[in-house]
């Protein structure tokens, strides 16, 4: 049971998603059919799946908002700005109310209640029909409306897209005159069995009549309950016959019964003198004649199951009726089809524990990878007989069969990477709910602007990003955008503007979270480390320096501790967490303009491009992508500065030269003298800061595979990890960003602990 | 059975109280507890009952045992589950059910 349900809630998440992105299309002023569909969907799924878990406050919830959707699906209404914020906000609530259903807080129900009475509100103005403030009243106005005004019927079919066989019953049989919808339900122990509970198929019915303005009459057969002594507890005994107002369309009532179709019998007839054809549906729906032979003897907990089923006095209608249900229910609820049934249930949930993390995946990358698997197997075959040969010829092809098989291998590399990886828009879009939230705390308007949402990251980094951008754009909330008064007395405009952006630069992702607010006061944040104790008073820093100090621990400017952030924590823990995945965080600050925050993350945790090169006696790796070019340096084009350092012009570009082998304390700096047709690498961090390194030789190009040094050994100056080379010697990849940073003084990149002075 | 009959107007034995949460994972403890209380011939406390499950509900209908002082929701779900008779009957007279 608790398989299934965490299945569920896996489920939950992606509709969530699935609706955020709808619910953002809407927004930008997308309103096409599918867009709207799409959202309908994925809320009647969270709806359809909560009802089988017995979940009340989710049902009941979700019901009113998809609803309301409806109302936008069959356009009684527009997205406009107003209403696709109320699904927003109703949106947030439903993804609390999914937590709460899965353990965590619990919702506030004044907020819950609030978000209801928006939607009831925005579902009551855009209705034209008489009372027609739900959807199943419009749907049900219509076979109605059918029957004298055939021609009525194409466009709404063409708007219920989903449910063509809706109305292929309203073509075939006589559309029913006002007359009452009577259901007969009786629940199968399976049903009970499966957690859900045959109150939740009450409240349905009971539902969808209230939506239609009519009352529901609900009488209990309990004829064939044994006195207690004789009572088997989890035996269903009860049957009950339920009489809908004539609003209420047949394909409204059955999909209540969606979720529920296998685990109970149940029929739906519309009362009319004359067709009393019934609905009849089975646990077996495939076999309709199984119906009819259970219900001739009926088993002992079924004795009342069905009402005898009458005789068919219209026996095409049936005929054309039995299938309608069963098309319905698959169109409608793609999802539907992954709620296993209970009996393979239990293997599949057993195959898919909680803690097995899954991921999709497009399936032309699998096929892509497949081909290349195909290849390689090939390419081992035909290096195995070029092996066996001996002569000369032979061995020139088996080298040529191995560079080619060495290419192979990368393809399968980058074909494995493909598939991890995944676009960042999973995160980015929590965000925007981050923000709404944050707005509604401060009482600021701001605008959250997502921009390459589709730069593809792996998916460790993905899952581990989302802290530290919640607590960024917390802070981007809370301390970077100033108040609505003050934005219009600086002369900007009322609504705050947050970019939140993703982009691939030089084999790293860059994620820049820029806000258009009052930019850091430096004066501020040096005057409160220095209350802090994090400085000394008489400290004198560069303004990059001073704005880094907001990563420090235990440092927070906020006058008032707020709820968003500000606790003193954070700053801290965001810059350990883009640390620990190698990562880091550039702070640039326009006062009065605003502030931009870099992240500048490795794409991938495993591989990487690199040149070997030898500095001070030993082999070394340094990223290729990290590598702007390499040239024999001149003695004329270095210049030397007053503390000893020198920096080389490169086509009229300053920068700075670092002999490799000093920098590592290898060797002795070495004399300007000796500088001259010594081989450089011009090298670029990612905030595009160049340097120069001087190595002694470039020895060759290769894949190195990523060991992390600071797990086997400890954290070095200079080096981000170490490999193994094909040799099989050991071999360190330097880290080409904290040697520029070092050389161009930035102080971002040195590690906290080479600066003791300032952390007091 | 005639014994409580005649006690049935002024139950002279504390009713027993019922769970708050009549789910489906309460209705062997329910069952139990009903059986005690038609031993003793008491009735079933309602007050704290929040939730009332199918299964359960059967077994309160097998039983005929009274409800005391049902409370809003125990109300809202037997109506919910069309037996709301079953509710009002035992105020008038609770020998016509245990009959």
């Amino acid at each position: 049971m608790d398989d299934i349900l965490q299945i569920f809630f896996q489920e939950c998440d992606e509709q969530l998603q699935e609706l955020e992105r709808g619910l953002s299309a809407l927004s930008d002023g997308e309103s096409e059919h599918e867009t709207v569909n799409a959202v309908f969907r994925a809320v009647h799924s969270i709806k359809g799946g909560a009802a089988s878990f017995g979940l009340d406050n989710l049902v009941r919830f979700s019901h009113v908002f998809e609803n309301s959707l409806d109302g936008l699906r069959s356009g009684r209404f527009a997205p406009t700005h107003d209403v696709v914020k109320t699904f927003l906000k109703a949106m947030d609530v439903l993804s609390d109310l999914v937590n709460e259903a899965r353990g965590g807080a619990a919702v506030d129900p004044a907020r819950v209640a609030e978000s209801h009475a928006e939607l009831a509100a925005i579902n009551s103005t855009g209705g034209d029909h008489d009372g027609g403030a739900s959807a199943a009243t419009t749907e049900d106005v219509i076979p109605v409306d059918f029957s004298p005004v055939p021609i009525d019927f194409e466009p709404v079919a063409a708007d219920f897209e989903p449910i063509p066989f809706d109305f292929d019953f309203g073509e075939e049989t006589p559309a029913p005159a006002a007359a009452a919808l009577r259901v007969t339900f009786h629940p199968h122990d399976a049903l009970y069995e499966r957690g859900d509970d045959a109150r939740n198929i009450l409240i349905g019915l009971a539902d969808i009549a209230r939506e239609c303005g009519g009352e529901i009459q609900i009488t209990c057969d309990w004829s064939a309950l044994p006195p207690l002594a004789d009572l088997v507890p989890d035996k269903s005994y009860l049957t009950w016959h339920i009489v809908l107002p004539p609003e209420v369309s047949e394909e409204s009532a059955n999909t209540v019964f969606d979720w529920v179709s296998e685990d109970c019998d149940f029929s739906i007839v519309r009362e009319s003198a004359e067709d009393e054809v019934p609905l009849e549906q089975d646990g077996e729906q495939a076999e309709p004649a199984e119906t009819e032979a259970a219900g001739a003897p009926p088993p002992e907990e079924e004795r009342t199951a069905e009402p005898p089923a009458p005789e068919p006095a219209l026996p095409p209608p049936v005929e054309a009726l039995l299938p309608m249900p069963v098309a319905a229910a698959l169109d409608l609820h793609p999802g539907s089809t992954t709620t296993p049934p209970p009996a393979t249930g239990a293997a599949q949930a057993a195959a898919r524990k909680p803690e097995q993390a899954s991921i999709r995946v497009d399936l032309h990358r699998i096929d892509d990878l497949m081909d290349l698997v195909g290849e390689l197997v090939i390419a081992q075959a035909a290096i195995e007989s070029l092996s066996r040969r001996t002569d000369a010829a032979g061995q020139h092809e088996l080298v040529q069969s191995i560079s080619s098989m060495q290419s192979l291998t990368r393809d399968i590399q980058d074909a494995v990477m493909a598939v991890r990886a995944q676009p960042v828009r999973a995160v980015f879009q929590r965000m925007q709910r981050v923000v709404r939230e944050a707005c509604s705390m401060t009482g600021k308007d701001i605008v959250l602007t997502l921009e390459g949402e589709d730069t593809e990251v792996d998916r460790t980094l993905v899952e581990k990003l989302t802290d530290p951008l919640t607590h960024m754009l917390r802070n981007a909330v809370d301390h970077g955008i100033e108040s609505t008064e003050a934005r219009i007395a600086a002369g900007k405009p009322a609504e705050g503007h947050i970019v939140l952006s993703a982009e691939h630069r030089s084999g790293r992702i860059l994620i820049t979270i820029k806000d258009d607010g009052a930019g850091i006061n430096r004066q501020r944040v040096f005057d409160t480390a220095v209350k802090r104790g994090i400085i000394p008073p008489n400290a004198v820093l560069s303004d990059d320096e001073i704005n880094n100090l907001i990563f420090m621990p235990g440092f927070s400017t906020a006058a008032t501790i707020s709820n968003l952030s500000g606790r003193g924590v954070g700053m801290d823990v965001v810059k350990q967490a883009i640390q620990s995945l190698g990562g880091r965080i550039t702070i640039s600050s326009t006062p009065g303009k605003g502030t931009i925050f870099g992240f500048s993350l490795p794409l991938t945790l495993a591989i990487l491009d690199g040149m070997l090169i030898a500095a001070g006696g030993s082999t070394m790796v340094i990223p290729i992508s990290s590598v702007i070019e390499t040239m024999i340096v001149k003695q004329s084009d270095i210049y030397a500065l007053p503390d000893g350092s020198n920096v080389i012009s490169i086509r009229g570009d300053c920068m700075p030269l670092i002999p490799l082998a000093t920098a590592l304390k290898l060797s002795d700096a070495p004399s300007r003298d000796s500088l001259d047709a010594s081989i450089i690498l011009v090298v670029e961090n990612e905030s595009g800061a160049r340097a120069a390194l001087i190595v002694d030789e470039i020895r060759d190009q290769t894949q190195v595979v990523i060991k992390s040094i600071e797990s086997n050994y400890r954290q070095i100056f200079g080096v981000s990890a170490a490999t193994i080379l094909g040799d099989g010697s050991v071999s360190l990849i330097l880290d080409v960003s904290a040697l520029v940073a070092s050389a161009i003084g930035h102080i971002d990149s040195k590690p906290s602990n080479t600066r003791p002075e300032l952390a007091a | 059975m005639i014994a409580e009959d005649e006690a049935g107007p002024t139950l002279s034995i504390a009713p027993v109280p019922l769970p708050e949460r009549l789910d489906t994972a309460a209705v062997e403890a329910l069952k139990h507890l009903v059986a005690r209380a038609e031993a003793e011939g008491s009735a079933l406390d309602a007050s704290g009952v929040a939730y009332i499950g199918g299964l359960c509900l059967q077994v309160l209908l097998a039983s005929g045992r009274p409800l005391v002082a049902p409370s809003e929701k125990v109300r809202e779900a037997f109506a919910l589950f069309g037996v709301s008779e079953f509710l009002s009957e035992p105020s008038t007279s609770s020998s016509e059910l245990s009959a």
